[in-house]
């Protein structure tokens, strides 16, 4: 090859580079940026991005405090023998197709669902029935106040009777405020607004979702401007937007905790005192401070304070090491040989602490925990495996401490959360959270609220069970998870859920 | 010349058995049904029937011993029934028809960059060794081996995306986003290539057969052309064939970086959703890629070298 051809090769690329000038993101078209790629186009199998981006809608909806609101069903009560919920559906809603919203079509769509998804897979659920045009009935196997939190998830989101007999559904009609366009496997979702939505009809003429795993990426789009909200961010990546102008960074605490776990049936800490010294042995503020950056708060209990379910009496415990020891000395616990770690009966206080890696803030945050306990005397060494094998030993009772997330509330409603980590029926076999530990009266109190339906009734009772949970300590809440979103100048009214169940696109507005 | 080939492809048949049957294993040794992920995709439904199970069990033989199901599993293979993803509920085969064009797209234009600016540069620097050039190509070479591909995947970014705006930062709406992560992907092929052909090219033209045809009276540029390169760029194509397989499974780290729906993806993603079926189709593509470039470099020895024709015939 000659220099004269070497020269118009590199000639021709740099003009195909310029001719292929991208446009960045045009009028008013809504450019968002995640990490999430929906697997399927049928919402009956894989529902959170339809319903986040406001392609369906549920018979019942969450709002910002994570409790429970009228969605496509206006009401809902249930029998006296608690079996029989019965829904009163919206007036006037069509889908995207034009047909209208009927009892029959949502019975046609939930049992297509319960038949794909495996999310009501622990719902007693025996039949559907539509007596009337606006009457729904779902009749039960055995009473299960949880139901309508079910109703709420992207699975049973209501699709049109033709679509359903698409089978392998590839255009998802539903009734949201956004209608089901195109996707593209790993790369984007397009919509474009419901002129005819019966609920706040979008400002913006359409939304382009584009799936980017990597989060420096999409900080990088989003300066550029291809998009105008980037969807959960590191702090590492936040941290430069904080101070830059024409963005804002917004933070929503969300449904899932840091916890510990204590082994209750081996070792250490079967002794309650001794998990309570633990409590006040860590500091939790430095964890947010040094570990996550200062995102995210320390937790006193299961249920973040923004929550409907949480108990706002209970406060993060303090540090204070001085109580920790005195605590410990009292459990029997005290360094005889002067070695600076503590011992009982010859036998030294040296653990092991349990974690993954795939929430990448936990092996740090291990460490930070490993040096706090060693200044009250309690030597820690780190086990870090993949998050099956990790609970795989937890299961096996392989561990003294457990590190890890857990998230609280994938159905919006507290039941399932109290019967794994909390009731005795959960925490005897494998799971994530208290490991063999019980309390009668949590027992009896969770069964109970399981036949409650109204609402504060059924807290009252969460609230002394999250109340005995924090006395007895089968767990310390260490800090809870905080989302953060980012967007830029153009983006009016954006704001984020609790529970991650929609992004509430209709109420965005560009300027 | 057919039987040289011949004999090469035939050279391939215990690899590819030795590949067909890690890939097997890895079906046996990952918890998971593949009877029931096949049935739920193609049900679709969450829980098949337990009699369909069973049915579909017998008819995939997974009742019987390894070797049969090996055998059986193989035919299929053949067939092009590469089971169904567990994640998407669609067929393997359409997941990879839908992944591969990216990725061979992206390690293609990778490998052209590196082409069209590493060798000209690399002869160039070759013929005049210790010249401006050649220190100037030195220089590239060394930063980029040792810049990691996703950290100039970012600068690419920074400078042509976010400051000059005259390319995408990330997704695949067009062929104009392959350009900066081919870029990324080709810049450690490109500095070895380099100095590979600079070095190359200068030991050729330390050989006899050169100072033969310089004294000969031939100019220099027909000797550069038609006996010099000849004989240098051997290593080099051997080198970059190499390479090029390397680059399509490489291209992983580019691929979540820019956000392609490539190869590279598609495997992770199994890998994390203990996808069976989509890993063992991937790996078996990684595999068959690397074996037709091994068979593609050895034709070209073939036609460049005599003295392999030699040796054949």
């Amino acid at each position: 090859m000659d220099k004269g051809k070497l020269k118009f090769i590199l000639l021709g690329l740099l003009l195909l580079i310029s001719l292929t000038s991208f446009t960045a993101a045009s009028s008013n078209i809504l450019n968002v940026g995640g990490p999430w790629s929906p697997k399927t186009t049928d919402p009956h199998i894989d529902g959170y991005s339809y319903q986040r981006l406001g392609i369906i809608d549920t018979l019942v909806d969450v709002d910002q405090d994570a409790a429970l609101i009228p969605g496509l069903a206006t009401n809902w009560q249930v029998s006296g023998d608690q079996l029989t919920w019965t829904f009163t559906l919206r007036d006037g809603v069509v889908f995207h197709d034009k047909t209208p919203f009927t009892a029959a079509a949502m019975k046609k769509s939930l049992e297509d669902s319960l038949v794909k998804s495996k999310t009501f897979a622990n719902v007693p659920i025996k039949e559907i029935k539509a007596p009337s045009d606006n009457i729904l009935e779902i009749v039960l196997s055995t009473p299960f106040s949880g139901l309508p939190a079910f109703m709420a998830k992207g699975e049973s989101g209501a699709l049109s009777p033709d679509c359903i007999d698409q089978g392998d559904i590839t255009r998802p009609i539903g009734t949201g405020p956004f209608i089901f366009e195109s996707f593209t496997p790993k790369e984007e979702i397009r919509t474009v607004k419901n002129p005819n939505y019966w609920g706040k009809v979008p400002s913006v003429d359409g939304v382009v979702y584009t799936s980017i795993p990597d989060a420096v990426t999409r900080s990088m789009m989003l300066q550029s401007g291809e998009i105008d909200i980037s969807l959960i961010n590191p702090p590492e990546v936040t941290e430069k937007f904080q101070s830059m102008a024409g963005f804002t960074v917004k933070d929503q605490p969300i449904h899932r905790v840091r916890i510990m776990a204590y082994n209750c049936e081996e070792g250490p800490f079967t002794d309650k005192l001794v998990r309570q010294a633990i409590n006040y042995a860590i500091d939790r503020q430095a964890l947010v401070t040094y570990v996550m950056e200062g995102v995210g708060s320390p937790a006193a209990s299961t249920f973040p304070p923004e929550f409907f379910w949480a108990n706002k009496d209970l406060q993060p415990f303090p540090y204070n090491p001085d109580q920790a020891k005195s605590l410990l000395t009292q459990a029997g616990w005290t360094d005889s040989n002067n070695d600076g770690i503590l011992d009982k009966n010859g036998e030294k206080f040296s653990i092991t602490l349990l974690t993954y890696p795939e929430r990448a803030e936990l092996p740090p945050m291990a460490e930070v925990i490993q040096d706090q306990l060693k200044k009250v005397g309690i030597e820690v060494e780190i086990v870090v495996v993949d998050v099956d094998s990790s609970n795989a030993r937890r299961n096996k009772g392989d561990f003294d401490i457990y590190l890890l997330g857990r998230g609280l509330l994938f159905t919006p409603d507290p039941d399932e959360v109290m019967m794994t980590d909390y009731h005795s029926s959960g925490t005897s076999g494998d799971g994530w959270c208290a490991y063999r530990w019980s309390n009668p009266e949590v027992d009896e109190l969770i069964e109970k609220a399981r036949g409650i339906i109204d609402p504060s009734a059924r807290k009252s009772l969460y609230d002394r069970v999250q109340e005995i949970v924090v006395d007895e300590a089968p767990v310390s809440y260490l800090n809870y998870y905080v989302n953060q979103d980012i967007y830029s100048d153009r983006v009016k009214g954006y704001r984020m859920h609790p529970t991650e169940l929609s992004y509430h696109l209709e109420e965005v507005s560009l300027s | 010349m057919k039987r040289f080939i011949l004999l090469r492809l035939f050279q391939t048949i215990p690899v590819l058995i030795s590949i067909t049957f890690i890939a097997f294993l890895l079906m046996m040794v990952t918890p998971g049904d593949p009877a029931e992920i096949n049935l739920r995709a193609m049900m679709n439904t969450e829980s098949p029937p337990k009699e369909a199970i069973e049915q579909m069990r017998m008819e995939m033989d997974l009742d019987k011993p390894w070797y049969i199901q090996y055998y059986s599993w193989l035919s299929r293979v053949l067939h092009g029934d590469l089971g169904y993803s567990y994640q998407t509920r669609k067929s393997t085969v359409e997941e990879i028809l839908r992944a591969f064009p990216v990725t061979f797209l992206l390690s293609s234009i990778a490998m052209l960059f590196s082409i069209i600016i590493a060798i000209p540069i690399g002869i160039l620097a070759g013929i005049h060794p210790n010249g401006k050039l050649d220190h100037l190509s030195r220089g590239i070479s060394i930063i980029g081996l040792s810049i990691p591909d996703f950290f100039l995947g970012i600068l690419g970014i920074l400078i042509f995306s976010i400051t000059l705006k005259i390319l995408p930062v990330a997704g695949y709406k067009g062929p104009e986003y392959l350009i900066l992560p081919a870029f990324a992907l080709s810049i450690s092929l490109f500095a070895v290539t380099m100095r590979l052909m600079r070095t190359s090219m200068a030991e050729v033209l330390e050989q006899e057969y050169i100072r033969t045809a310089i004294s000969k009276g031939l100019d220099r540029g027909t000797i550069i052309r038609r006996h010099a390169l000849k004989n240098a760029i051997v290593p080099v194509l051997t080198y970059m064939g190499t390479q090029y397989g390397w680059l399509f499974g490489g291209a992983m780290i580019i691929e979540s970086l820019f956000a392609l729906p490539g190869m590279g993806r598609l495997f992770v993603d199994a890998a994390a959703s203990r996808d069976i079926m989509v890993m063992q189709a991937c790996i078996m593509v990684f595999a068959i890629i690397f074996i037709i470039i091994n068979l593609c470099i050895d034709i070209s020895y073939y036609l460049l070298d005599p003295r392999m024709r030699d040796t054949h015939e």
